[in-house]
């Protein structure tokens, strides 16, 4: 704990020191996440009692290598630890036919709402869905991605592969990482399954994965539109067992502002999931009580889940919305969880100071009660801001 | 999976075909310019050898813009782009980024026009939206025009040097018809030299300059941050006291709060567009400067007592 302190101050150094330094350093921003929350969760010994926790805190350093390549680093503060959120470089132009090639960690494109960094969601969290299916930080991997984009009269085609090194499909680091982006969401997910898995993440042997997007967005007026996606991601869980994993996901989104004050934001996500499952049976042969044998049998299972939210703007710096979700546990059959949650924000003056509200309900299989939850989020971000990508 | 590799398929070979098309169709040089402003110079000087459009359209605010698909689409095909510059337009470097385009000439008129407002302190976020480069609205001094034609007059000579001459010709007949333009609205302000005005937002410096009137105070406490009720409070006493001989506001505000303050005070709002197409019938420079002189003339009584 007290490495990861010295990192931050040093961190914080570093960032002033180059705050002050030539035009040509890369842009430097820090964004907190703050937050107070109660939840009536019985698994949480704080249950009932207001509780303070600073959720993150993410370093950026964004700058140009060249006239034709920049870079962006993420290191992000979370739960006592200090981790390269994302670190990649990405060519710009000069490649035939306008092609741009990303290598290094980075966020990968599967679905639209698994770019964004978490402290962008007016609904504080990502979908449990996401953390069930892409891991509890979303999918992040080491890998190269190439992406197209083709002019359609107005309208834009994207294409996009990526090769991945395979880490999002080991185990997901529950041990020092449980309350990751969503208060107790460990339990709330059912993956005590998944830690009590005889295979540590250390021994786990992941091999490439591959991941695809397609995307065509139409514009529906000059400052609105609505894309369309489709995404598909396959790797192997364990070389050992051959265990392998396949997601299919479809999105939609559609966003209207018609002026500086209003805007509309309606998306959803489906996914769904095809994962091998290892079962363990001991068996005893018959007449020989000293001889055990343990038996490996795979199972493909198939699981599905959507989320689906609005988020309306108003008066410039208010917004209000709804998020839903559902799916089923992605390695145990019949585990099924539901979310649903209520927001609301409020912005001093653009994202440099944000206070958000969520109220949410989660139930499902197995869990007993439904975990109620209020959290209220401190937002603040210091250096420059960039336009938001549709 | 299977239906997946399908569209893929289909939407390379489309993608293909798309961009042989693309390639093919060059004739007209295709501009895009942050604001529209910039969009009317380039096709005067272009004399219809130049398909301009903006990435602002109607009445927006050029601080903020969504970097929507499209918006790359069109700076891909494009061969100029016209930023604003001095920092007011981040978003057009995101953009050009996202376009892809790497034979894409990059102007900047700001580069050629002599800032105001340059601040001599450390800017950082507790001066609000404060630009470091300067106020970076300058396209809204007629007298700035000719530096701004002459930038865009550059970018598309580098995209197409064997129509220089016509471009050339193009832009100094444009420039001597907007500067006589320009002497009109002198003429016309001319009287009221001195007047104190408010604003809503800091946009008219320059303006100011050019016309020698006088801006005492913002609606917005602090660039970009919208009126607190502390503030409104002051300058409804500023208003009421009757030095000030009108609000001068940007169309794109939520004009509530002037309107408020107009009716209580009796200082009369002057609601204009400072981006060309942001209110109908203003299709080009010049009509947007008419209007914004007409309507400030027809508020600015003659005779109207004011207090020093």
């Amino acid at each position: 704990m007290k490495r990861s302190y010295l990192l931050v101050v040093a961190a914080c150094a570093f960032t002033a020191a180059a705050a002050m330094a030539q035009s040509i350093n890369p842009d430097i921003s820090v964004i907190g996440d703050f937050r107070a929350f109660t939840t009536n969760d019985p698994e949480d010994p704080k249950e009932g009692k207001l509780q303070l926790d600073l959720e993150s805190v993410e370093f950026a350093l964004q700058g140009y290598l060249n006239p034709f390549a920049r870079a962006d680093v993420y290191i992000g503060y979370h739960d006592g630890s200090l981790k390269v959120e994302e670190a990649y470089a990405t060519i710009l132009r000069g490649l035939p036919g306008g092609l741009q090639l990303r290598a290094g960690k980075y966020r990968v494109d599967f679905g639209k709402l698994n770019l964004l960094h978490p402290h962008a969601y007016s609904f504080l969290d990502p979908p449990l869905l996401h953390q069930a299916y892409l891991g509890e930080e979303g999918l992040n991997d080491i890998g190269v991605n190439l992406n197209w984009q083709l002019p359609l009269g107005n309208a834009a085609v994207t294409l996009s592969g990526n090769v991945l090194k395979g880490d999002f499909a080991k185990p997901h680091d529950h041990g020092h990482n449980e309350q990751a982006h969503t208060h107790g969401a460990a339990v709330l997910l059912g993956w005590r399954a998944l830690q009590e898995d005889e295979h540590g993440e250390e021994a786990i042997e992941t091999d490439l994965g591959y991941s695809q997007r397609v995307s065509l967005f139409l514009p529906t007026g000059t400052y609105a539109g609505v894309e369309f996606g489709a995404n598909a991601l396959q790797g192997k869980l364990d070389t050992l067992t051959g265990r392998e994993m396949r997601l299919l996901g479809a999105d939609v989104k559609y966003r209207w502002a018609p002026d500086k004050y209003r805007s509309l934001t309606v998306q959803g996500e489906w996914i769904r999931s095809k994962r091998d499952v290892l079962h363990h049976h001991h068996h005893q042969a018959i007449g020989r009580l000293d001889e055990e044998h343990e038996h490996h049998e795979l199972e493909r299972l198939s699981a599905d889940g959507f989320f689906a939210f609005f988020d309306w703007r108003f008066a410039q710096r208010y917004n209000l919305g709804a998020i839903v979700e559902r799916f089923d546990h992605p390695e145990e059959e019949g585990v099924t969880r539901k979310r649903a949650g209520v927001f609301a924000g409020f912005q001093v003056m653009e994202e440099t100071t944000m206070v958000r509200l969520l109220l949410r309900r989660t139930e499902g299989t197995g869990m007993g009660s439904s975990v109620r939850e209020a959290i209220l989020q401190l937002v603040f971000s210091l250096g420059p801001h960039k336009a938001h990508w549709f | 999976m299977r239906t997946i590799t399908r569209m893929i398929l289909l939407t390379w070979a489309l993608a293909l075909t798309g961009w042989t098309l693309e390639a093919s169709a060059s004739t007209p040089i295709r501009v895009v310019t942050a604001i529209p402003d910039f969009a009317v110079i380039a096709e005067a000087i272009g004399g219809g050898e130049v398909q301009a459009e903006s990435i602002i359209v109607g009445n927006r605010d050029v601080h903020a813009v969504e970097l929507l698909p499209s918006f790359f689409v069109k700076i891909r095909k494009a061969q100029v782009y016209v930023k604003v510059g001095m920092d007011l337009d981040l978003w057009s470097k995101q953009l050009i980024d996202g376009s892809r385009n790497a034979r894409l000439v990059v102007v900047d008129p700001s580069s050629r026009i002599i800032p105001l407002e340059v601040p001599t302190f450390k800017v950082d976020a507790s001066y609000g939206d404060l630009h470091r480069y300067g106020n970076p609205h300058y396209w809204l001094d007629p007298n700035a025009t000719r530096p701004i034609v002459e930038a865009i007059l550059a970018g598309l000579i580098t995209a197409a040097p064997e129509r220089a001459a016509q471009f050339r010709a193009n832009a100094e007949a444009y420039i001597a018809s907007f500067e006589a333009a320009a002497a009109r609205w002198a003429e016309r302000l001319a009287p009221y030299r001195g007047t104190k005005l408010v604003s809503f937002h800091r946009s008219w410096p320059y303006f100011a300059q050019r016309f020698g009137l006088e801006f005492v105070g913002e609606l917005e406490p602090k660039p970009g941050v919208p009126p607190t009720p502390t503030h409104i409070a002051a300058m409804q006493t500023l208003l009421a006291s009757g030095a000030v001989a009108a609000i001068l506001m940007e169309s794109y505000f939520d004009d509530r709060v002037p309107q408020m303050l107009a009716r209580t005070t009796g200082v009369p709002l002057v609601k204009v567009p400072v981006l060309v197409g942001a209110e109908a019938g203003v299709a080009t420079r010049e009509a947007m400067f008419d209007l914004i002189v007409e309507r400030l003339v027809a508020a600015l009584q003659p005779g109207r007592t004011m207090k020093s």
